[in-house]
């Protein structure tokens, strides 16, 4: 097993308690997805660079993973993946203690004293869905376990947990369900009078897919088993229909950042100075 | 009667602080969603229109003044610079373009059309989005209860697939259903001039949160129980799903086109 270079969490799994284990293991985000939601045909920038704070959204998820020790990341680009990649050269030419590796695709990050991540930028296809993207991550995740999750939100999800969750059940795959955010507007009705405008109550509420995936290589049959139907459509069903799929419920903070109003309630949240999911303070 | 469509939000969901359009002009098969709109009505025979403009007013404006030429067969004297339009545009509509501030919450842009709608009964929706409901059966609706307000109840298009858990397995990946949610606002109004006693001239006020709530405290409020088609364009997701009814022929909200 390599040792990453700064990362270590409590090993939660059965090998006993309060072992310490170094954290190399890949983290895949991806990010090469055209932004079905936010973002109009005019927009200048892919998603992931979408900002709250003043910092990308892809910022805020590595600044999570690395909370727990994960510092390798595997970033599928596609739409606008130059300005991603440029983002973090940038960040890099902008100060001195930086390098960067001969691998033209390999950008050794190092922002901060707290932060040192490394990060894999592999283009995917600017139409790729999913399920490609995915698969064509295959040759750079060996045969080891590995997470996954795209930029489509923030949360304060515990990876230590999710982890164990998935170590504990032993199938191929752990997705975090979640309940999706609150929407008011809701009409109650009697007799055709709306007598009040009210908030949907938690017990109508079903959970959703909140991505923050484990996921072991055995995946990848069902990826290419179904490499032209979306991961959600295709591969997950299938998963779930061989009882490969497990649900970690995550109860607290979970917003996605699917359309503006998200980013403006993501952005108040920052602003108020505690937000959520910034765990690293 | 008066439609109001109130068409000046800066539209927080569709669209990127980077946009170059405000939301109803955002095309669906070639025509702005505000096009299809006002087909809608006037189809029902509602053909004077009163459009609130806010954010990038202007550019709806421009559509409007160009539309009769652009859509209409044209001769040019370049040396005179006569412009002669061979036909009217095909469509009897009066439109009432007002600007109503650009920062303007719904419930003060519908207040500062006041004296444009006078004392009459009107109907009202926002300009981004379009359904199938039958507005003479609305009218009819609101006509019979007497009360000041009619708004039409619709079941929301889910935002997210659900899951089907047991025990922490995933049973089920469902598709987006209609709904498993409850009934919510999805505009097409009846108002009565009432309603304007509801909606203070002070601060900016959004008529979904006091006015409304207040009418509903009140028993003033209806709702319209639309159980077909509507959609609303929050999002490019939305716009796709609409797009794809329309280039596939059969967009359930063309009334314009169904038999009678």
């Amino acid at each position: 097993m390599r040792h990453g270079k700064s990362g270590s969490i409590k090993n939660e799994n059965t090998n006993g308690e309060g072992e310490d284990v170094s954290v190399d293991m890949n983290v895949v985000i991806l990010a090469g997805g055209v932004g079905t939601r936010l973002v109009e045909e005019t927009e200048i920038k892919p998603k992931p660079m979408v900002e709250i704070g003043g910092k990308p959204i892809l910022w805020h998820i590595l600044k999570h993973y690395s909370h727990y020790g994960y510092q390798n990341f595997i970033i599928a680009l596609g739409y606008k993946g130059e300005h991603i990649k440029k983002y973090f050269i940038d960040g890099i030419a902008s100060n001195a203690d930086h390098t960067i590796t001969s691998k033209t695709d390999y950008v050794k990050n190092k922002n901060s004293a707290d932060e040192e991540w490394n990060l894999q930028f592999i283009d995917t296809g600017i139409d790729s869905i999913k399920t490609t993207r995915i698969k064509k991550l295959q040759p750079y995740l060996s045969k080891e376990t590995f997470m996954m999750t795209w930029c489509d939100g923030v949360s304060d999800i515990n990876l230590d947990k999710l982890l164990a969750f998935h170590r504990s059940h032993g199938k191929l795959a752990t997705l975090t369900a979640v309940y999706p955010p609150k929407r008011f507007g809701h009409l109650i009705i009697h007799g055709n009078q709306i007598t009040d405008i009210q908030q949907l109550p938690e017990t109508n509420r079903y959970r959703i897919d909140g991505a923050y995936f484990v996921l072991e290589p055995g995946i990848f049959d069902y990826v290419s088993d179904d490499c032209n139907i979306e991961w959600e459509n295709g591969p997950l069903r299938n998963l779930a229909k061989d009882r490969q799929l497990m649900a970690y419920k995550h109860d607290k903070f979970w917003q996605c950042m699917d359309t503006l109003k998200d980013k403006i309630v993501l952005e108040n949240y920052w602003n108020s100075g505690n937000p959520p999911w910034k765990i690293w303070e | 009667m008066y439609v109001v469509i109130l068409a000046g939000g800066v539209g927080t969901r569709l669209v990127e602080e980077t946009e170059i359009k405000p939301k109803p002009m955002v095309e669906i098969g070639g025509k702005p969603i505000l096009w299809h709109i006002l087909k809608h009505y006037s189809h029902y025979g509602f053909k004077d229109f009163i459009i609130a403009l806010g954010y990038k007013g202007e550019y709806i404006k421009k559509y409007f003044m160009d539309y009769a030429h652009l859509s209409t067969d044209i001769t040019i004297n370049m040396k005179t610079g006569h412009v002669k339009k061979k036909n009217g545009s095909d469509e009897d509509w009066n439109i009432q373009l007002i600007d109503t501030g650009i920062d303007s919450l719904t419930g003060t842009r519908i207040k500062k059309l006041q004296p444009y709608i006078g004392d009459e009964t009107f109907m009202m929706t926002w300009g981004d989005g379009v359904s199938d409901v039958d507005l003479n059966d609305l009218l009819a609706f609101h006509i019979s209860h007497g009360k000041l307000a009619t708004l039409t109840a619709v079941h929301p298009p889910a935002r997210f697939g659900h899951l089907d858990i047991h025990n922490n397995q995933v049973k089920e990946f469902s598709e987006k259903p209609q709904t498993k949610e409850g009934l919510i606002n999805g505009a097409f109004f009846v108002l009565e001039p009432g309603i304007f006693d509801y909606i203070s001239d002070e601060g900016n006020i959004q008529w979904e949160r006091g006015p409304m709530q207040n009418l509903a405290k009140d028993g003033q409020l209806m709702a319209y129980v639309h159980e077909s088609f509507w959609q609303c364009m929050d999002t490019l997701r939305d716009k796709r799903v609409l797009e794809d009814l329309w280039a596939a022929g059969n967009a359930p909200w063309k009334v314009w086109e169904h038999k009678k």
